[in-house]
């Protein structure tokens, strides 16, 4: 049968048709126990945390968990992101100078639609530099943040620092600006060609200050 | 009963089939463009977060599965299941052995997720998540190789067999097997969208600035995602409310209206015009895309039927140009007579 021959023989060509549901309603019903049972337990996932919620999330989590539904959905929300901001490594170095490095900057590709573009291939740096780095939750890697803002400026480093020159320490910061409005006093104008960096983020807040390893070092 | 027609009855894998390709196409640009030029950094020898710390800090003891686990863990082990990665998504999007390559794909996506959860998005886990529900369903069965294949052989069957009997005017064909089949991984991920907008009009719900109507306003500031931006005219407060209050309007259509037959046309219309928008002003690669292509599994055989009817108008000889409408009404009516 193709899709494109004329059907003069329906009713001959269905009853040769598979179907299982006669054949084992017992079958069907602990599948749709399952689908019911799946969405039960995403929903308790999603639902604002409660004393019930909290009972059973413990029961539903690894289900999910193996199914790789570790996500809530909830972008942009509840809560909007009220800042701007980007990520700032200062590393002090065993000779007492000190260097300053910024993490990837995604305010500058702002500058024409091929810059623009690049933002499709960085969306996984761009969560990380800017989506996780402030966020409530991220301190266990801010560490490891901090050792790829160093490992980043070295690779930029025209030669390798000489044993004299170890750098020492790391410290990661938030510089932000905050998104003012939506008042009319306030009303921040919405002009997307100047949406790149001559709105400094003037606001600081450290992060970390990571004292690096002999293997962080090497 | 309502429910075991709406996981049972038999359909046609169209929409399933066009989601495949959709996915497919989708994932291969995340694969490619997206994880590659990153790869030594998020899956390497020295990767951004070693990976014991992700199972400890991030899993926490919960169980996930991630097949690098099982192998050396080096660098030059997980390219080349990356490559294989991409080479099962390709045959995935062709319909090569759809279940066994979609299954596949599962398997090692679901891996690099969990190797490096930390850079995911929701496009991930939905997009990972709908390619389970590939390899559990018929949606190789249509716009795939394997169903050319198929019906090259029932072809080849049908001439050995009137050559045999040496019945020439016998021009019948074998039953349409692959044409039909249960729904139900179709419909696990219709629920699953739906839930998804659920899900965020619930969270939105919660925000005073979505209440108020000024979340828009300050999503659409975010210097690190703009892409076209919002046009100048647009640029005050009504425009702002109307468009936060939209989102959540369309949000909570799609997971109601869009089960209603009548409503279905306009809720997909204003959920794609939605999506659009969203890509136009901002950066969120594929997230958009990901969710136009799932509104296609919304559609049903009729709604296919009307599209390819209005596509043989416009273009007779691309599309073969008999006589469409009604044309397999009798099958699907039969099919579902009989539960």
């Amino acid at each position: 049968m193709t899709v494109d021959q004329p059907v003069t023989d329906a009713p001959e060509q269905l009853a040769l048709m598979p179907i299982d549901r006669q054949a084992q309603p017992s079958g069907e019903k602990l599948v749709l126990s399952l689908v019911a049972l799946f969405f039960l337990s995403q929903l308790i996932f999603v639902l604002p945390h409660n004393r019930a919620t909290e009972m059973l999330l413990p029961l539903v989590k690894p289900e999910l968990s193996l199914l790789g539904l570790s996500e809530k959905w909830n972008m942009f929300a509840p809560q909007v992101r009220k800042i701007n901001l980007h990520g700032e490594a200062i590393i002090e170095f065993s000779d007492g100078s000190v260097a300053l490095t910024e993490l990837p900057r995604f305010d500058r590709l702002n500058d024409s639609l091929l810059r623009r573009s690049e933002r499709f291939s960085k969306e996984k740096l761009r969560k990380l530099c800017v989506d996780h780095l402030p966020a409530r939750g991220f301190e266990p890697f801010l560490e490891d943040m901090a050792r790829f803002a160093l490992r980043e400026y070295l690779r930029g480093q025209p030669t390798p620092a000489g044993a004299a020159k170890r750098p020492l320490t790391v410290t990661l910061v938030v510089d932000w600006r905050a998104i003012e409005g939506p008042d009319e006093q306030r009303w921040q104008k919405l002009d997307t060609r100047n949406l790149k960096s001559d709105r400094e983020h003037g606001q600081h807040h450290t992060l970390i200050v990571y004292d690096l390893t002999a293997e962080d070092q090497q | 009963m309502i429910i075991d027609r709406f996981f049972f009855a038999p359909v046609k894998p169209t929409a399933m089939a066009l989601f495949r390709i959709m996915d497919g196409l989708i994932l291969l640009q995340d694969l490619l463009f997206m994880r590659l030029p990153y790869f030594s950094w998020l899956y390497g020898d020295r990767p951004f977060v070693p990976f014991a710390k992700i199972e400890t800090a991030f899993f926490g003891g919960l169980p996930f599965f991630d097949i690098m686990r099982l192998l050396p863990n080096t660098e030059a082990v997980h390219f080349a299941l990356f490559v294989l990665t991409v080479a099962s998504t390709v045959l995935m999007t062709a319909g090569f052995a759809s279940r066994l390559s979609a299954g596949l794909t599962w398997v090692l996506l679901l891996s690099f997720n969990n190797h490096m959860p930390l850079v995911l998005n929701g496009q991930d886990v939905f997009l990972c998540f709908s390619i389970l529900l590939l390899a559990l369903s018929n949606a190789g069965d249509r716009f795939s190789l394997d169903s050319l294949g198929k019906r090259r052989r029932e072809e080849e069957g049908r001439v050995s067999q009137r050559v045999e009997s040496g019945e020439r005017s016998q021009q019948r064909s074998f039953a349409p097997i692959s044409l039909f089949s249960s729904p139900l991984a179709q419909r696990v991920l219709q629920l699953q969208v739906a839930f998804i907008y659920m899900a965020a009009v619930i969270s939105k719900l919660q925000g005073a600035d979505w209440l108020n109507g000024t979340a828009v306003y300050y999503v659409l500031r975010y210097e690190d995602m703009v892409n076209l931006g919002w046009p100048g005219f647009l640029d005050n407060l009504f425009a702002v409310r109307a468009a936060t209050w939209g989102t959540i309007a369309v949000e909570a259509a799609i997971c109601t209206l869009i089960w209603s037959k009548r409503c279905r046309p306009f809720v997909i219309a204003s959920a794609i015009a939605l999506h659009l928008s969203i890509d136009l002003a901002m950066s969120v690669p594929l997230f958009e895309w990901l969710f136009i292509s799932s509104l296609i599994l919304f559609l049903d055989d009729d709604d296919f039927e009307r599209v390819r009817a209005v596509i043989c108008r416009l273009v007779p000889r691309v599309v073969p140009g008999r006589p469409v409408a009604g044309r397999d009404e009798p099958l699907v009516e039969a099919a579902r007579s009989r539960l």
